[in-house]
C-alpha cells in the first residue's frame, strides 16, 4: 500500500499532471461561476482535450475541473441568487439571504471551506473504501454484474426527477442508442438503417456534448437573454477565512454530517451532488436547534449542504471505479474517458493499474486542497467573473462543441450527432425528461447486454441461476424491490407537472 | 391534448418501428442471446412506456399542446438553419469561416453588442483552430483559408 502510494506520488508530481490539475481547476472555476453552465458541461467540454493526453493528466483535468466547478457555482448563488450549477440550488436562498445581511464573506467563505472539507472527506472514503470493495468485487461473476448494473439503472430511474416514467423513458432511450452498430458477438448490424457511420455505434462523446452543452446554448437562444441580471454586485472585501472561523467552531458536526451524507448519497448511482445537497440541507434543518432561522441567512444549512455536494462528487467515483457503474453524469463522462484510454473500470483495475488508480485518488486530494486558494481567488474575482458577457460566451461554447465532436473521428457526422442530441436534450428538459439517465443508459447498456448474454450462456436457460449465488441473490432482491418502489412512485397521482427547465440544468 | 400525450404517441410509433427493425436482425451464432433480443426488449419497453405516457391521467396544470411562442420558433429555426449551414460549410469553407458565421448568428440572437461580437467572430474560431491544430494535432478543415492559417 505505502509502496503503491509512493509510486503514485511520483506519477502525480509530474509537471504535466500538476499543470492539468491547475488548468482543470481554472476552467472549472470559470464555468462553475457562470450561471447556466454546469459542472457536467465543463467535464463534457474537456473530453476532446483529453483525447491527446495520457490517462493520468486526463483524469486530473476532469477531477479538478468538476470539483472546482461545483464549488464555484456557490459564488453566483450567494451574490446573485442564481445557482452557478444545480448542485448549489439547495442553499441558494440561504446564501443570498446571508449576503443581503452584509455577510457575503461568511456565506462565501463557509461554502468554500465546507466544499473543501466535503471533497477531502469523500476522497479519503474513496481511497479507503474503494480498494476494500474492489477486493470483494473481484469474485463477482456475470450474474452479480448483471444485477449490479440493473440495480444501478433502477436507482437512476428512482432518484432522477419527479416522474419515474419519464426517467425510465430517458434511460431506455440511452440503452437503445447503445445497441446501435455492429453487435460485438455476432457482427450483425443493428439499427444502422444502412448508414455506414452508424456501424461503429453511437459515440457517447457527441451525445454528451450535445445534451449537456449544446442544449444550454439552445436554451439561451430560446430565452434570448442572459442569466445574470443588471443588479449591482456586492463587493467582497476583507478576510474571508476569518469570517468562517466562528462558523467552524459553532458547527463542527455539520461539516462531518454533510460530508458523510453527501458521500453516501454520491455512491448511489444516479443521485450525485445535487440530490446530496438537497437532502443534507433538509436534514440539517430537521435536526437543527434553530430550524426557524433557516431561510433567513443561517450559516448552519450552508455548512451541511456545502460539504455534501462536493463529498457526493467523490462518492460517485466509488461505484464507477469498483464496478464500472457511474454514480452520476460526471463520472459517466470520466468512465468514458477511462474506456477511451484502454482502462477498464472494475475491480481488476485495482490490481492491474494500482499506481495509476492511487495517483487518481491523490489527484482528488490535491484538487480539493487547491479549492481553498483558488476558491479564494475566485471569490476575489467574482465581480469580473459574473460580468463575463454570456451573449458572446455562448457562441464560443458552441464552437468548442463543434470542434470536440469533430475531433473524435475527424468526421462531420460527429458534429451532426452533437447538434441533433443538443436539440433532443433541449426538448427532453423542456418537457420534464431528465437527461442524466440517457447518458447512464448509453454507458451501461453494453454492460447489461454483455453480462446478460454471459450469464444466460452459463445458466443454459435456468432463470433461477440468476439468484443462486449469495451476492447475486441479495442484489437481485434489492433490484426487484427498487423496481417495486419505482412502480409505486409512478402509480401515485402526480401532484404537479414538473416545470420546464429554465436557468438551471437537471444535473450538476 | 397535452405535450406528454404527443411525446408518448411519438415514442409508441418509434418503439414499433424499432421492434420491426430488430426482428430482422439475423442470428448467426447459436449460443447466448440472439443479437436482436436485447434491442427487441428495449424497443418494446420504449413503445410500452410511450403508451403509458399517452394514456395516463395528467394533472389539470399539465402544459397543453400549443404552437410554440414566436421567440422559441425563431430560436429553433436559427439553430436548425445554423446546424444545416455548419454541416454543409464545415469542410468546404473551413472551420474559421463557418465558426465566424455561427458566432455572429448566435450572438445576434442573444442580443450581443456588435463591438464585442465582431472581434469574437474574427478571433475565437481562428484561435481555436490554431490551438487545436498545433497543441492537440486536430486537423480542422482550413477550407477557403487553406495556406493562410499558421
Amino acid at each position: 500500500m505505502i509502496e503503491t502510494l509512493l509510486s503514485s506520488s511520483a506519477l502525480v508530481f509530474q509537471p504535466l499532471v500538476l499543470l492539468a490539475l491547475l488548468s482543470g481547476a481554472a476552467f472549472g472555476l470559470f464555468v462553475g461561476a457562470i450561471p447556466g453552465l454546469s459542472a457536467t458541461m465543463a467535464t463534457a467540454l474537456l473530453v476532446p482535450v483529453t483525447f491527446f493526453m495520457d490517462p493520468l493528466p486526463a483524469m486530473a483535468l476532469i477531477v479538478s475541473s468538476s470539483a472546482m466547478a461545483i464549488c464555484a457555482g456557490d459564488i453566483p448563488a450567494a451574490i446573485l441568487r442564481i445557482p452557478g450549477t444545480p448542485a448549489s440550488a439547495a442553499y441558494t436562498d440561504e446564501a443570498y439571504a446571508l449576503t443581503r445581511k452584509g455577510q457575503a464573506n461568511t456565506a462565501l467563505g463557509t461554502l468554500l471551506v465546507a466544499a473543501a472539507f466535503g471533497g477531502l472527506f469523500g476522497s479519503i472514503v474513496l481511497m479507503t473504501f474503494a480498494p476494500v470493495l474492489a477486493s470483494f468485487a473481484i469474485r463477482f461473476s456475470a450474474f452479480e454484474y448483471f444485477w449490479l448494473a440493473m440495480l444501478g439503472l433502477s436507482c437512476v430511474v428512482l432518484v432522477s426527477g419527479n416522474d419515474p416514467i419519464k426517467a425510465a423513458i430517458a434511460l431506455i432511450l440511452g440503452m437503445t442508442l447503445s445497441t446501435v452498430g455492429l453487435d460485438a458477438m455476432s457482427g450483425q448490424p443493428r439499427f444502422t438503417f444502412g448508414v455506414v457511420e452508424l456501424m461503429g455505434g453511437v459515440s457517447f462523446i457527441p451525445v454528451m456534448i450535445g445534451v449537456f452543452a449544446t442544449s444550454a446554448v439552445i436554451r439561451a437562444l430560446v430565452k434570448g437573454r442572459t442569466a445574470t441580471g443588471d443588479d449591482p454586485l456586492p463587493q467582497v472585501r476583507g478576510r474571508i477565512l476569518r469570517a468562517v472561523w466562528p462558523v467552524l467552531r459553532r458547527y463542527p458536526f455539520g461539516f462531518l454530517r454533510g460530508s458523510a451524507i453527501g458521500t453516501g448519497i454520491g455512491i448511489l448511482p444516479g443521485a450525485g451532488g445535487d440530490l446530496a445537497a438537497w437532502i443534507s440541507y433538509a436534514l440539517s434543518r430537521r435536526f437543527s436547534r434553530t430550524p426557524s432561522a433557516y431561510g433567513t441567512g443561517h450559516p448552519e444549512g450552508l455548512v451541511d449542504a456545502g460539504a455534501s455536494n462536493n463529498a457526493g462528487l467523490s462518492g460517485a467515483w466509488v461505484p464507477a471505479l469498483v464496478f464500472g457503474i457511474p454514480g452520476d453524469a460526471i463520472t459517466a463522462i470520466a468512465l468514458g474517458v477511462l474506456l477511451m484510454k484502454g482502462l477498464n473500470p472494475g475491480p481488476t483495475l485495482f490490481t492491474a493499474d494500482a499506481p495509476l488508480l492511487y495517483a487518481v485518488f491523490l489527484c482528488f486530494l490535491l484538487a480539493n486542497i487547491l479549492l481553498i486558494p483558488l476558491g479564494l481567488l475566485a471569490i476575489r474575482l467574482s465581480r469580473t467573473l459574473l460580468k463575463v458577457p454570456q451573449p458572446v460566451l455562448m457562441p464560443v461554447i458552441l464552437l468548442f462543441c463543434i470542434v470536440g465532436s469533430f475531433a473524435i473521428n475527424n468526421s462531420v457526422f460527429g458534429i451532426g450527432a452533437m447538434l441533433a442530441f443538443g436539440l433532443i436534450g433541449y426538448v427532453m428538459e423542456d418537457n420534464g425528461f431528465p437527461v442524466a439517465p440517457l447518458i447512464l443508459g448509453l454507458i451501461l447498456g453494453p454492460l447489461v447486454e454483455r453480462t446478460l448474454s454471459q450469464a444466460s450462456i452459463i445458466a443454459r436457460g435456468d432463470v433461477l441461476m440468476f439468484f443462486e449465488r449469495p451476492v447475486s441473490l441479495v442484489l437481485g432482491i434489492v433490484a426487484i424491490v427498487v423496481w417495486g418502489l419505482i412502480i409505486l412512485k409512478a402509480a401515485r397521482k402526480p401532484r404537479t407537472q414538473p416545470a420546464p427547465v429554465t436557468t438551471k440544468e437537471t444535473s450538476s | 391534448m397535452t405535450r406528454d400525450r404527443l411525446i408518448g404517441l411519438a415514442l409508441c410509433i418509434a418503439g414499433c418501428i424499432l421492434v420491426v427493425s430488430a426482428l430482422q436482425i439475423r442470428r448467426v451464432i447459436p449460443i447466448g442471446i440472439a443479437p436482436g433480443t436485447f434491442p427487441i426488449v428495449l424497443a418494446g419497453l420504449l413503445g410500452g412506456l410511450g403508451l403509458v405516457l399517452m394514456v395516463r391521467r395528467t394533472p389539470p396544470a399539465a402544459p397543453r399542446l400549443s404552437w410554440p411562442a414566436a421567440r422559441t420558433m425563431a430560436a429553433l429555426a436559427v439553430f436548425i438553419g445554423m446546424s444545416a449551414f455548419a454541416l454543409m460549410a464545415f469542410e468546404r469553407l473551413g472551420f474559421v469561416v463557418t465558426g465566424a458565421v455561427i458566432v455572429l448568428a448566435v450572438g445576434w440572437m442573444l442580443h450581443a453588442g456588435w463591438r464585442m461580437l465582431i472581434p469574437a467572430a474574427l478571433l475565437a474560431p481562428l484561435t481555436i483552430q490554431v490551438v487545436f491544430e498545433n497543441a492537440f494535432s486536430v486537423p480542422l478543415p482550413a477550407g477557403v483559408l487553406a495556406g493562410l492559417i499558421p
